[in-house]
């Protein structure tokens, strides 16, 4: 029976003009091209879908879920950093889109450009206040995410920064580290630490390694001393006297005589390997960058390094600053906004995955409940057995808050662009943040001629 | 010259007509060979006002070409015209820009500096990769070379290997302290070049990385001219007197014009294109803006700002400039060969 409708079906293709093949592709092409259509027609499934960037954070996530009732129809998806294109066109075409996505601050502002009505993301700000989750989080962290007074994203992490120093050096040129308060108290003693010699070489050694290339580091100073790109109304301040000061100093450091501050190198793993080598006295880092030394340079890091808070700006200012974040968003096309609301909470907001995720990488979180862990208490061998997490904790609350804006990815991306030409002293840090600001107002500017500035619409 | 509906031409090929169509009307009255073509509508009227159904088959043969050109080549041509005309922000916003985003695109600085940088590795992949894929080809034709077929695979390789994989691992071999690169130049006693991060060699780092890239690729292309060129030419200048020099320029240059022009033109183009290896090996175009290529600038307006609208103006702009630029390379090319 089935022979015989199998051979009457090739009879019927040996009738198609061109032959077997071509009728057999276009079959192949139809049937795809169908399953491509119903697929992107039909309602989306039952399931939650989660996008990260992050392979951490997706193991993270597919750990935590392992106890979730409903762990079958959700789905863990790690598209690493070509996920912000794709969520961009998810967004564009409505399709395929996530229910819950994690983005980084850096690139966050283009989704959160135009009238706030158009904000391609679910606003949390009444599910955050109402729950309380402003009061139990560090609540600086949510500035970023939050634009004309409405908040989209729930902060991953807190990231406060730290100075990583040899305190094997800092003796050896006389210093104790309680006696360095304050940025002029380091300077100093990186002066102290300098030795001539051509950038690579054994002899070549400098106190502090500070990015020559890009804008970063500044802005995580700028931020410590209480200034930002932008002010919470979202106006332009990159250009104001205290942003100008702090590059000023910023690039002095370089052209000290003698310099308290090298070039840092390629990459980060260059930096530690150099510290290890005793070529820096010092690096600023950030929690997740405490863990990754842990993790990649503990063979050459391992009981030589201890960290500081970062120094001071003035007796009694504020001793810490950021760099990096993530949060996850819930995009408007979400249909179960409510089911995605409690899993973010599910994911970002369980003490034992916090924990978890501070002992394997070092990564502080926002929700300041977890601080209470002992975990944040211990002894950690590799940096002396200092306690670390004692002192992460200790500065999360004074890790300052960064003004959100859509803009922030074009301010990140000006700075960048002058940023070796101050370093280089082809211009100076006056006209360097004029010439950032300027271009900034412009870009908004032309938003506004458009209607489409970042306001209530 | 357009044809009206139910117009018909005689010709006098019996295989005119097309197996799939009934037989026309005049061929019955007339009993003869001539065929009829039909141009116009569905069904026309023959010479006696019968009707002839027009062929399909060839529409349906067309048809998934045509709506795959359609879908993925008119489409989306036709609407980043429309979107060049527009203010996009964000991802679903866009208003009327007229010629805003074209206007803006002639006045803005980095658009013009980094055109200028993607020029400059245009010249330097016409200047230094085409020579030495050349040189590479001469060596691997050489018939006394033991073992060129190795070095054929060899030299082929890199082009094998994705842009992504080699921005990540020349990472490691420009490292300033640990790179390989640093580490060979510091046994002959030159200092350390910061590769990546200095913004005045980070240019020469990528035409560098392109040169491993693409001398090979291109080597091909040359050993298959090479190949072509029939030896009883180079017999012939041998007898001559003509020196190996004067049997390159004579002989060689002139067999492998054709290949050579196509390359620069290739060569030209692709660099234009330029994006995934300052996108990776020197952070989306850094430092600063020092190795920031047309490419990398339309992707950072594009999709890091989401100005779609801008961004599509600058692609036709780009795509007149080396419209321009390929035209002329052409008329050049073609200059030289008339004087070869």
């Amino acid at each position: 029976m089935l022979r015989s409708i199998v051979r009457r079906i090739s009879q019927r293709m040996d009738d198609f003009p061109p032959g077997r093949v071509p009728l057999l592709l276009l079959l192949l092409a139809a049937t795809s091209g169908s399953v491509v259509v119903v697929r992107s027609v039909l309602p989306h499934e039952p399931g939650l879908r989660v996008w990260t960037f992050v392979h951490l954070h997706s193991e993270e996530f597919r750990q935590r879920l392992a106890d979730h009732p409903d762990a079958d129809t959700i789905q863990v998806q790690n598209l690493g950093t070509a996920m912000f294109d794709r969520l961009a066109l998810a967004l564009m075409t409505q399709t395929e889109l996530p229910d819950l996505v994690e983005v980084e601050q850096s690139v966050v502002g283009r989704f959160l450009r135009g009238p706030v009505q158009h904000i391609p993301f679910v606003d949390l700000t009444e599910r955050i206040r109402q729950e309380g989750w402003d009061r139990r989080c560090v609540a600086a962290r949510f500035a970023r995410y939050t634009v004309a007074g409405r908040i989209f994203g729930v902060p991953h992490d807190l990231h406060p920064m730290v100075l990583v120093y040899r305190p094997d050096a800092l003796a050896s040129l006389g210093y104790r580290p309680e006696d360095l308060t304050t940025w002029s108290d380091w300077v100093r003693a990186a002066q102290a630490f300098y030795r001539p010699g051509p950038l690579g070489t054994p002899h070549w050694r400098r106190g502090l390694a500070l990015s020559t290339v890009e804008g970063y580091t500044f802005l995580s100073l700028l931020w410590q001393r209480g200034g930002d790109v932008f002010d919470a109304e979202g106006n332009v301040i990159i250009d104001s006297e205290l942003a100008v000061d702090t590059l000023e100093f910023y690039v002095s450091l370089f052209r000290l005589d003698p310099p308290a501050a090298g070039p840092a190198l390629s990459s980060m793993l260059e930096d530690f390997s150099a510290l290890a080598r005793g070529q820096f006295l010092a690096i600023l880092a950030a929690d997740w960058m405490l863990g990754t030394m842990q993790l990649d340079a503990r063979s050459i890091l391992e009981a030589r390094v201890q960290c500081r808070p970062l120094p001071v700006w003035e007796p009694g200012g504020r001793r810490t600053s950021t760099v990096g974040g993530t949060a996850m968003f819930i995009p408007k096309g979400c249909a179960d906004v409510d089911r995605a609301w409690e899993l973010l909470k599910y994911l970002y907001f369980d003490r034992q995955s916090l924990v978890r995720r501070f002992q394997a990488h070092s990564i502080v979180p926002a929700l300041t409940d977890v601080f209470d862990d002992p975990i944040f208490h211990e002894e950690v061998g590799f940096f002396q057995g200092q306690r670390v997490g004692e002192l992460l904790i200790e500065l999360a609350r004074e890790v300052p808050p960064v003004n959100g804006s859509p803009y922030a990815p074009e301010a990140y991306k000006f700075l960048d662009a002058v940023f070796p030409d101050v370093i280089a002293g082809r211009r100076s840090p006056r006209t360097a943040l004029d010439e950032v600001a300027r271009r900034l107002r412009e870009v908004i500017a032309r938003d506004q001629r458009a209607g489409l500035q970042p306001v209530d619409g | 010259m357009s044809h009206t509906p139910g117009r018909y031409e005689h010709t006098n090929s019996p295989d005119s007509r097309s197996p799939a169509a009934p037989a026309s009307c005049g061929d019955a009255i007339n009993g003869t060979a001539r065929s009829t073509k039909y141009s116009g509508g569905r069904h026309a009227p023959g010479p006696t006002g019968g009707v002839r159904r027009q062929p399909l088959a060839p529409w349906f043969f067309l048809l998934p070409f045509g709506v795959i050109f359609l879908t993925f080549t008119l489409y989306p041509l036709g609407y980043s015209v429309y979107l060049s005309t527009r203010q996009t922000v964000g991802t679903r916003v866009n208003v009327f820009a007229g010629a805003a985003n074209y206007l803006d695109l002639l006045h803005d600085d980095v658009f013009w500096g980094s055109l200028g940088r993607t020029v400059y590795f245009a010249v330097c992949s016409v200047l230094v990769q085409l020579p030495t894929a050349l040189a590479l080809a001469l060596l691997v034709h050489h018939r006394r070379l033991p073992g060129r077929m190795v070095f054929r695979t060899i030299f082929f390789l890199p082009i094998l290997v994705g842009p992504v994989f080699i921005g990540v691992a020349f990472r490691r071999i420009y490292g300033v302290q640990e790179g390989a690169l640093n580490q060979c130049l510091g046994l002959l006693g030159i200092p350390a070049i910061d590769w990546l991060r200095n913004p005045d060699v980070v240019l020469n780092t990528l035409v560098l990385t392109a040169l491993w890239m693409y001398a090979g690729f291109h080597m091909v292309y040359f050993l298959a001219g090479l190949q072509g060129i029939p030896v009883e030419l180079y017999e012939a200048a041998a007898i001559d007197g003509a020196n190996a020099w004067q049997r390159f320029r004579a002989v060689t240059l002139p067999g492998i014009w054709p290949i050579a022009a196509f390359l620069m033109t290739a060569s030209t183009i692709g660099s234009f294109g330029l994006f995934d290896l300052p996108w990776v090996l020197t952070d989306r175009g850094g430092p600063g803006r020092a190795s920031t290529t047309l490419m990398v600038y339309l992707y950072e307006r594009g999709f890091l700002a989401g100005d779609l609208g801008y961004a599509a103006a600058m692609g036709w702009l780009i795509t007149i400039l080396l419209l321009a630029v390929s035209l002329l390379q052409l008329r050049v090319t073609r200059a030289w060969a008339e004087e070869m």
